[in-house]
């Protein structure tokens, strides 16, 4: 029993201490205060006897374990912790049990818990009442985030639309683009608001071909050497049209549009760079878009089958594609074909609503 | 007569203490005051046309303040896990009480209780939350101990399931 329980007992007179008797009692050894008589109705072996299945229910109990402290084990103590006892006169009064064993005797000490508990128990509910309230503008804060986002989403959403009026890229094509990528970067271990801003930053990533004049981006044939040079500064259009922003989700949108044509082997354009040079977000990009735009049909192709996409892709593996990002790709397809055959072409305006 | 001991459970202000007060006492207090420690009530209540006595154990609602003792649940005949619709992190803390319920009362009869169904309006469980509520094996039950809704019948019902 610690100094401090001791010498608490010794002032007190909100105590009674027991011990144990042939069972099922335990004798009162000291005098009993009002208090006890509204826990103990009455002592039924006779004065000063406390009958283990007559006591409050909680105590009964707690008795379980008292009477499972081995006599050997002298001076160890355990707690019933805090119970709440109505009273007539007093309304609700607080108490706490210990059990000791002492000279081979288990002991019962039943305290009633005074002025300390009761500034405990105000320190306690201010606390939770500070953690409500707190709890309460968390939750407001999210939700205003929510709705910036929302915000965010909606702008971009018509950002794409005009954007994609101009070529025949569909707003189920740019969808599904931010949702695989979003798909990969989760498994690359991603934190929740990274995730989210790829998935709406991959689908601007061609968003500088509205710089790209008509008859160039809609040319039905092959491109001249002088046009290819033109369509070649779309990266750098989309970067400038989305740089100088403190918003992360157009950086990153910027950092996409960039060096999404950059190849892992430094042969892409516009800055030649490769391996880990090139943002992870753009090296993600490229993947997501080859597969998605070869397993799809398009006004001047027919789609090619999953299988030789990915056999395709493999051989681009460290010459086009990062081979940690391509195997990460791999290892959620499943999920990447869910996302591509729940996202087909609707021609809504719900482009990137998860 | 049968005596059955049935836990309320969940985070601190859920509404457990509310939730027992309105189907022993059938009152109903605004103020919010904080359990600290446990408080036993009793209700008898008719089962099969039997009388059953209902221990009603408030325990204090588990939170970073307060850590549920186990042995507590000691002779536990069901459980109400409480939680608030208004608050989503109460249901979180309502699953995790359940998973971290020894393995012994993982089959014992018990609700999810969203307390607070007179603020439905306030509520705020997204889809995700449903989702984790169906996962988590749970029936569900809404209540208000404010305006007494569904309180007899949680009660009611869940010692149908006792017996």
């Amino acid at each position: 029993m610690n100094e401090s329980f001791l010498a608490g007992l010794l002032e007190s007179n909100d105590i009674v201490v027991l011990k144990k008797s042939m069972r099922p009692y335990f004798l009162r050894l000291t005098p009993a205060p009002d208090w006890y008589f509204d826990l103990i109705t009455k002592e039924e072996g006779g004065e000063g006897c406390l009958d283990i299945d007559l006591a409050p229910p909680f105590l009964q109990n707690f008795f379980v374990d008292a009477l499972q402290l081995p006599r050997e084990s002298e001076g160890a103590q355990i707690s019933s912790g805090v119970w709440i006892q109505e009273s007539q006169e007093e309304g609700e009064c607080y108490f706490e049990a210990k059990s000791t064993v002492h000279g081979g005797t288990l002991v019962l000490i039943i305290k009633k818990l005074g002025p300390d508990f009761v500034r405990r128990h105000q320190q306690i509910q201010v606390a939770r009442e500070r953690e409500l309230v707190n709890e309460k503008l968390e939750r407001l804060v999210r939700q205003r985030t929510l709705e910036v986002r929302q915000r965010e989403e909606e702008i971009i959403l018509r950002l794409l639309a005009a954007s994609g009026a101009k070529d025949d890229e569909t707003s189920a094509h740019v969808r599904r683009i931010g949702l695989y990528c979003a798909e990969v970067a989760k498994s690359l271990g991603w934190s929740h608001e990274e995730i989210d801003n790829i998935r709406l930053a991959a689908p601007m990533h061609d968003i500088g071909k509205i710089g790209i004049p008509d008859h160039i981006l809609l040319k039905p044939g092959r491109l001249t050497e002088d046009e290819w040079a033109i369509m070649r500064t779309h990266p750098e259009l989309g970067a400038e049209m989305l740089g100088n922003t403190n918003i992360p989700v157009l950086q990153m949108a910027s950092s996409i549009s960039l060096y999404h044509h950059e190849r892992y082997d430094g042969s892409g354009y516009p800055l030649g760079i490769g391996g880990e040079q090139i943002p992870l977000a753009a090296r993600i990009v490229a993947i997501a878009d080859v597969y998605d735009a070869l397993v799809h049909e398009r006004v001047y192709k027919q789609a090619v089958p999953e299988k030789t996409v990915l056999d395709m892709m493999q051989a681009q593996v460290g010459k086009h594609f990062d081979p940690v990002v391509f195997q990460t790709f791999l290892s959620c397809i499943d999920q990447i074909r869910r996302i591509c055959s729940a996202n087909q072409d609707d021609r809504h305006n719900h482009l990137l609503m998860a | 007569m049968k005596q059955r001991k049935i836990c309320m459970l969940g985070t601190s202000s859920v509404g457990k203490t509310s939730l027992v007060r309105r189907f022993v006492q059938s009152v109903f207090s605004e103020k919010y005051h904080t359990t600290l420690g446990v408080k036993v009530d009793k209700k008898i209540v008719k089962s099969d046309g039997d009388p059953v006595c209902l221990m009603l154990w408030d325990i204090e609602g588990e939170d970073r303040f307060y850590r549920i003792k186990q042995n507590y649940l000691r002779g536990l005949a069901g459980y109400l896990l409480v939680a608030d619709g208004t608050r989503p992190v109460s249901l979180d803390a309502a699953i995790r009480l359940k998973s971290n319920m020894a393995s012994a009362f993982r089959d014992t009869p018990h609700f999810l209780v969203l307390n607070k169904s007179d603020l439905h309006d306030q509520w705020c469980l997204q889809a995700a939350d449903i989702k984790k509520i169906a996962s988590a094996g749970f029936t569900v039950i809404s209540t208000s101990a404010k305006t007494g809704e569904n309180v007899e019948q949680v009660f009611t019902k869940l010692v149908e399931l006792i017996n």
